[in-house]
């Protein structure tokens, strides 16, 4: 069995460093093992395992929710963003430095992922801070840092895929991250606060006048965030409030940022265009994944690799602490060079029964697997955010490395906060579902 | 011994996969000159063919992009229209609950679109892959590297194209039906192997692309932007 163990491993290695398409190199390395190690007719099973998973009615809320995502790229949200949230930043130590990380909590509220998080709200607040002479290094770590919350506060696609490939309800998982999300933000919010303590210079003195703005003038900027409350509501009151599945709330979404994109006049034939190809190819590209994550998902169970490893571990006699922190630094490690799907895909097979044998809860491990993908986003040579980012303002992966560190520390803290208080995570699925 | 013969079946079809791509590599290995990469390729008779067979997969791969997107479309509508239901049905008692249909239907869809835009995906270079080699590496390796991932996935990409293809056939075959609608299942297979052949058909005539040394992806089709750029 451990040589079946070792041949995963080597074969899946190999294959995927190679460069093979991560869904592809997933189902190849399930057919050398299952044609090495068993008579099982795979050939046979392939489209059946494919044919469940790709037409499997948990997924749906994942095509919405991306082409929810691509209309409200088009949208003007990113600016009326802004504009809501500035006054009312300028009030906190740090200035507009705490709009990066409200306004990607908020737009993580209503999207999916976090490069879309990154993206729409870098595109306004990168320019405006660096104009108004912020320094670049906490203007651009902030960004990227609180960019990675599109996965942990619901709606998360990364959180769908998982509770997909681990038979875990997507509405209690959407439900656990809301509280850590949150709380997660609050924690950024105060390193900036502390952060720009000590070291004054990175903020601009001109900007301590906004403390003295008028207000009414604060009130009458909150209408400005009148668009992202009512798509917050859309999506997450009906179905925090019982009224829709996920799935029924990324249509209920996908209307309201339809209606949205429609009433700013964003909307034309071509964009159309992109709008729809573009969700597609999101669609295939996350499809194919999820494809590979289950047939070799399937073979790995076929073959009992999941029982022996969970066996072989719990030999161990690790303390679930110490397990954990095992696997936060073998995320940490293949975070480099996964992103966080590929990295959810082609662990879990493995993982999952072996945390499950731990004594963990599934969808505590959901959010835990959600924080440690956020990391991935920022940990080089395969850093999304960093390419978002990038593309904006031309940094090195060095540089976004450096001054993204504090957050990726606060992100492990944060693991560790996890798992001392399971509370976090539990406290809001047991308050709404019971 | 019936596991056998599925086994055998499998083989055929996996040596059925390694055929088709030989097939094609051959006169492209035979024609290209061997010591240099970046030789005169444009006017080598193979690269023509490739070019050819690659405006073809191209357009076919485009086609079925936009029937995923019309999927797409029609499984927004599916859910909103039963949303819509539920709701209308609280305030006139006469209405359904719900479209019997509507959760295995989009569901159909959602799998369709998944299929049918993949091959594209593949062209745009969107697909996922670890790319640390392939752009940290020597070029020499890293072209090495490119045709060994497209070979890999040329043959499962095959594989996958015979197998969903054969598992439609046989659904159609044995009259298989869905339990909740009775619907015949060869419906929603269908387009998946459909998509599943287009893929196929891109990620060879990308190994091609490596063997004669043409460019592997074409980003002019590459879309998307919330989620990877």
């Amino acid at each position: 069995m451990s040589l079946i163990l070792g041949a995963l491993f080597a074969v899946l290695f190999s294959i995927l460093a190679v460069g093979v398409w991560i869904g592809f190199g997933l189902i190849a390395t399930a057919l050398v093992l299952a044609h090495t190690f068993s008579d099982i007719p795979v050939a046979r099973l392939i489209p059946q395992y494919a044919f469940n998973i790709l037409t499997s009615s948990d997924l749906v809320a994942l095509p919405l929710f991306v082409l929810m995502g691509e209309f409200l790229f088009r949208t003007q949200l990113s600016k009326s963003l802004f504009n809501g949230l500035a006054p009312w930043a300028g009030l906190l130590p740090g200035r507009l430095l705490h709009v990066n990380v409200i306004g990607c909590s908020i737009f993580a509220a209503i999207s999916g992922s976090s490069a879309a998080t990154t993206q729409v709200v870098g595109r306004m607040t990168l320019h405006e801070l660096l104009r108004r002479g912020y320094s670049p290094d906490i203007a651009v770590g902030s960004l990227a840092g609180a960019g990675t919350l599109g996965f942990l506060i619901p709606p998360s696609t990364v959180m769908i895929i998982y509770g997909v490939l681990a038979q875990e309800s997507v509405l209690r998982l959407f439900t656990a991250g809301f509280i850590p999300g949150v709380m997660l933000a609050g924690m950024f919010m105060g390193w900036i606060m502390f952060h720009t303590t000590i070291r004054p210079d990175l903020v601009p003195e001109s900007e301590r006048a906004m403390r003295y703005m008028p207000f009414s003038a604060r009130v009458a900027a909150l209408r400005e965030l009148a668009p992202a409350l009512f798509l917050i509501v859309c999506v997450l009151g009906s179905m925090y409030g019982g009224l829709a599945t996920p799935t029924e709330a990324a249509a209920v979404g996908t209307l309201g940022a339809i209606l949205l994109s429609l009433w700013q006049r964003e909307l034309s034939w071509p964009v159309m265009r992109e709008i729809a190809l573009g969700a597609v190819q999101t669609c295939s590209m996350m499809g194919l994944i999820i494809l590979g994550a289950t047939i070799l998902g399937n073979i790995v169970a076929v073959l009992g690799i999941p029982d022996y490893v969970a066996k072989v571990v719990t030999g161990w006699n690790l303390s679930p602490f110490m397990l954990i922190m095992a696997l936060l630094l073998l995320y940490i490690v293949l975070g480099t060079a996964l992103e966080g799907f590929s990295m959810i895909a082609t662990t879990l097979p493995v993982v999952l029964p072996l945390v499950t044998a731990a004594g963990f809860d599934k969808v505590w491990f959901g959010i835990f697997i959600v924080v440690v993908v956020e990391m991935a986003q920022l940990t080089p040579p395969v850093a999304f955010n960093f390419n978002v980012i990038q593309a904006m303002t031309g940094h090195s992966t060095s540089y976004l490395t450096w001054v993204t560190l504090p957050y990726m520390i606060i992100m492990a803290l944060f693991v560790v906060l996890l798992v001392v208080f399971p509370g976090i995570v539990s406290f809001l699925p047991n308050l709404l579902l019971t | 011994m019936t596991v056998l013969g599925v086994s055998a079946a499998a083989f055929a079809g996996r040596k059925g996969g390694i055929d088709e791509i030989l097939r094609f590599g051959a006169s492209a290995v035979r024609d290209r000159d061997m010591t240099s990469p970046t030789s005169d390729a444009p006017t080598s008779s193979s690269a023509r063919a490739y070019d050819a067979f690659q405006r073809f997969v191209d357009m076919l791969a485009l086609a079925t992009t936009y029937l995923a997107a019309a999927c797409l479309f029609a499984l927004t509508l599916l859910v909103l229209a039963e949303v819509a239901l539920g709701i209308l049905s609280r305030i006139f008692s006469g209405l359904p609950k719900d479209i019997s249909i509507a959760w295995e239907y989009s569901a159909y869809l959602m799998g369709a679109a998944f299929m049918l835009g993949s091959g594209l995906t593949l062209r745009a270079g969107m697909h996922v892959r670890v790319e640390l080699l392939l752009k940290g590496g020597k070029a020499r390796l890293a072209r090495h590297y490119e045709i060994a991932s497209s070979f890999v996935g040329s043959f499962v990409a095959v594989l996958l194209a015979w197998t969903f293809t054969d598992f439609a056939i046989r659904s159609y075959l044995t009259n298989q039906l869905s339990q909740d609608s009775f619907t015949p299942l060869w419906i929603p297979q269908a387009p998946l192997a459909l998509g599943a052949i287009v893929l196929a058909l891109e990620m060879v005539a990308r190994l091609l692309a490596c063997l004669v040394a043409r460019p592997t992806e074409n980003p002019s089709f590459r879309v998307a932007t919330s989620t990877t750029e």
